[in-house]
């Protein structure tokens, strides 16, 4: 039902009774004041011309004393009458306007319409709960991709910055507590187009909450959710949440594996962040000392892993026995902020130091003291908010830890595709050289570009020109999807990763791996490949062109053009 | 006790009595008709369903609805009173005020519908 007209209509109670009692009495007074006529006789006004007198007096028209001239009493209660109606009229007038700028009207009426927007949506799309920096970085990217979202964010100024951002789609935003369950259902988690629901608010009792509301409304959908603390990551898998994304744990992961595998690493940063990263930003630190500063989430996490890799480590921590640490580790007391204490853990013969307090100043000063200590330190630090930026990148840090972008990075690599996910799960298992090589033939693919991974399935629905190929029992490689659609001697700048068959994976296939119906492969390479690719896979004659060089189904014209083109390429030797 | 139905009440059972003695009387004679009591009943009639707008409850919009039907004959009756006295050639004649009674009779079968409906809610709050 419409909320909203009801409120409207309750509100207008108060004016209406007003006006209609003001009007009655002006009425019922002129009924039963005696007036004179035209000639001086008795006469009384009946209810139809009093209402007449009434209607255009109240409303202001004036047009005079009617049926006769008024005597001395008439005009007296006149004059009450005009001012007791204009009175009624600013009051009506006014409490309208009032409930029109209500907030809670104006809450419902968005609400309202935000409900609506939802229902209308066509395309599916992600519920995107919490409008920060990491919900405005997904959702972005999202409308980047091509992907509807629902924002729902409990800051009107965060919505407000939204209209500003520019995105390519109109988003259905609302300015609501997500751990209403009524919420979550009107931002359409139990619709059938809802992919999955996304909690990235930065309070974890309230991502709980979202997580479990969408879960109980709707089983199966995808549910998304970052995490601060061990406790919620727990409760949140408890329920089967699909993906919870720990930023501290995730960056020990990545902080470790840059330590022991760093190629690895740079391959694994490449996929699922898309920038250029040159060959040369590999980061090579040697095995030795590490000082942690802060032993608080971040310091835990990485103490725990360099632990079980056997590595040496300082912590430095201002309150040791509140953070209830080991005997058995090297403690020294202090913020690390000031050089005798980064002296005391020996800084100067360690490899390297991470910054990994919650407070920024902090962080930055530990950066700058140890590096007066030892030019050659490896510095990771930690970056708390997110407008200290350009300070940090100032200061020339190694490895920076940014919780929003580690988990917006994390969360573009589930959109993506799951079968990123199942690649970068693969490479855990191959050596350092096996990287170096993919690393390279990255480099080579996209040179200055960014780099893109995007998965082709073959079916009947996505691939329709592939899936009809198959059927008739003609081969089609991998090299033939990555072959230019207009002039097949052209290799597109792509290379398939894996291919998923029947569950099986098949690493990095050849050129001429035999494609079959129910494939899945994984590509990488520049982004704007993935448009030529979707030519050659959707539209039948590009495929039998870019397979056999034969185009047949067209034109004279086309006929000759491409006739000579292809024995041009023909002489060059590619069949 | 929710004061919002109480004074509903009162000008539901105002509206049905003041329309009961409107309509008391010879139906085609004047002087058992006063035009003030039509006039009051029209007034309260018209509060009466101000109070109920915006009523969620599927009672409320029927007591809305039934006390719009009361409007609706009342301003007819209304109506037909001011054509007759002021308009008509032929003044207040027998057959006008017989129509005007009979729309105000109708006009009270509505107020009595209400006033059942509003006793039915009565006796179903259970305090």
């Amino acid at each position: 039902m419409n909320y909203v007209a009801y409120l409207i209509l309750r509100r207008l109670r108060a004016p209406l009774i007003v006006l209609i009692v003001i009007y009655s009495v002006s009425i019922l007074g002129y009924v039963l004041i005696p007036g004179v006529d035209d000639e001086g006789n008795l006469h009384h006004m009946n209810f139809f011309e009093a209402f007449y007198f009434v209607s255009f007096m109240g409303s202001t028209i004036g047009f005079g004393e009617l049926p006769y001239e008024f005597t001395a009493p008439q005009r007296f209660w006149t004059l009450f009458c005009i001012y007791g109606t204009v009175v009624g009229w600013i009051y009506s007038i006014g409490a309208v306007i009032a409930t029109l700028r209500d907030q809670t009207f104006i809450h419902l009426i968005q609400r309202y319409r935000f409900r609506n927007r939802v229902e209308n949506l066509k395309q599916p799309f992600y519920l995107v709960c919490g409008y920060g920096l990491t919900g405005s970085a997904v959702v972005a990217d999202l409308s980047r991709r091509g992907i509807q979202s629902v924002v729902v964010e409990l800051k009107q100024s965060r919505i407000d910055a939204m209209e500003l951002d520019n995105l390519p789609f109109d988003i259905p935003s609302l300015c609501a507590d997500a751990s209403e369950p009524d919420v979550v259902k009107d931002a359409g988690v139990a619709m059938k187009n809802c992919i999955g629901t996304l909690c990235l608010t930065d309070d974890d009792h309230v991502n709980l909450y979202i997580a479990l509301a969408s879960k109980l409304l709707s089983p199966e959908r995808m549910v998304l959710s970052r995490v601060a603390t061990r406790e919620y990551a727990g409760n949140l898998k408890s329920f089967g949440t699909d993906h919870v994304v720990d930023p501290f744990e995730t960056f020990a992961d990545y902080l470790t594996n840059a330590v022991f595998a760093p190629y690895r690493q740079l391959a694994y940063n490449w996929l699922i962040s898309p920038q250029h990263r040159s060959l040369s930003s590999v980061v090579k630190p040697q095995k030795g000392r590490w000082v942690i500063c802060g032993f608080g989430r971040l310091g835990q996490a990485i103490q725990k892993r360099f632990e079980q890799h056997g590595l040496e480590t300082v912590i430095i921590e201002p309150d040791p026995e509140g953070r209830k640490l080991k005997d058995d580790y090297r403690v020294v007391k202090g913020l690390g902020t000031e050089a005798s204490t980064l002296i005391e853990a020996g800084t100067q013969n360690a490899v390297g130091i991470i910054a990994g307090t919650a407070d920024d100043a902090n962080n930055l000063s530990i950066v700058l003291t140890a590096r007066e200590l030892k030019k050659s330190l490896m510095i990771v630090a930690r970056q708390n908010h997110h407008h200290n930026v350009d300070v940090f990148k100032a200061a020339n840090i190694n490895m920076i830890m940014d919780p929003n972008m580690i988990i917006a990075q994390r969360i573009m690599v589930l959109i993506k595709t799951p079968l990123l996910m199942r690649f970068l799960e693969e490479i855990k298992q191959h050596d350092e050289d096996w990287c170096e090589k993919l690393v390279c033939h990255f480099d080579v693919l996209v040179r200055d570009h960014p780099l893109d991974s995007w998965s082709i399935g073959i079916d009947k629905e996505t691939t329709p020109a592939v899936y009809e190929m198959l059927r008739f029992g003609v081969q089609v490689k991998i090299q033939n999807l990555s072959t230019h659609p207009q002039s097949r001697g052209v290799q597109l700048p792509a290379m398939a990763l894996m291919v998923m068959r029947a569950g099986v994976v098949h690493l990095l296939p050849e050129h001429d791996f035999c494609l079959r119906i129910g494939d899945e492969i994984l590509f990488c390479g520049q982004s704007r490949v993935l448009n030529q690719m979707q030519w050659t896979v959707c539209n039948t004659s590009v495929l039998r062109y870019v397979i056999s060089g034969q185009d047949e189904a067209s034109g004279y014209l086309w006929q000759r053009f491409f006739k000579k083109k292809n024995e041009s390429k023909d002489i060059g030797g590619s069949a | 006790m929710n004061t919002e139905k109480v004074i509903f009440a009162f000008f539901i059972i105002l509206a049905a009595t003041l329309n009961f003695g409107f309509f008391l009387g010879e139906i085609h004679d004047v002087d058992h008709h006063n035009v003030f009591e039509l006039f009051a009943a029209l007034v309260i009639s018209l509060i009466a369903t101000v109070m109920k707008l915006g009523d969620r409850t599927h009672l409320g919009a029927v007591l809305l609805a039934t006390s719009l039907v009361a409007d609706l004959q009342l301003i007819v009756a209304a109506l037909l009173w001011a054509y007759a006295s002021n308009v008509s050639e032929a003044g207040l004649t027998e057959e006008l005020i017989a129509s005007v009674v009979s729309m105000s009779g109708g006009a009270l079968l509505a107020n009595v519908i209400s006033v059942v409906l509003l006793v039915v809610e009565t006796i179903t709050v259970r305090r």
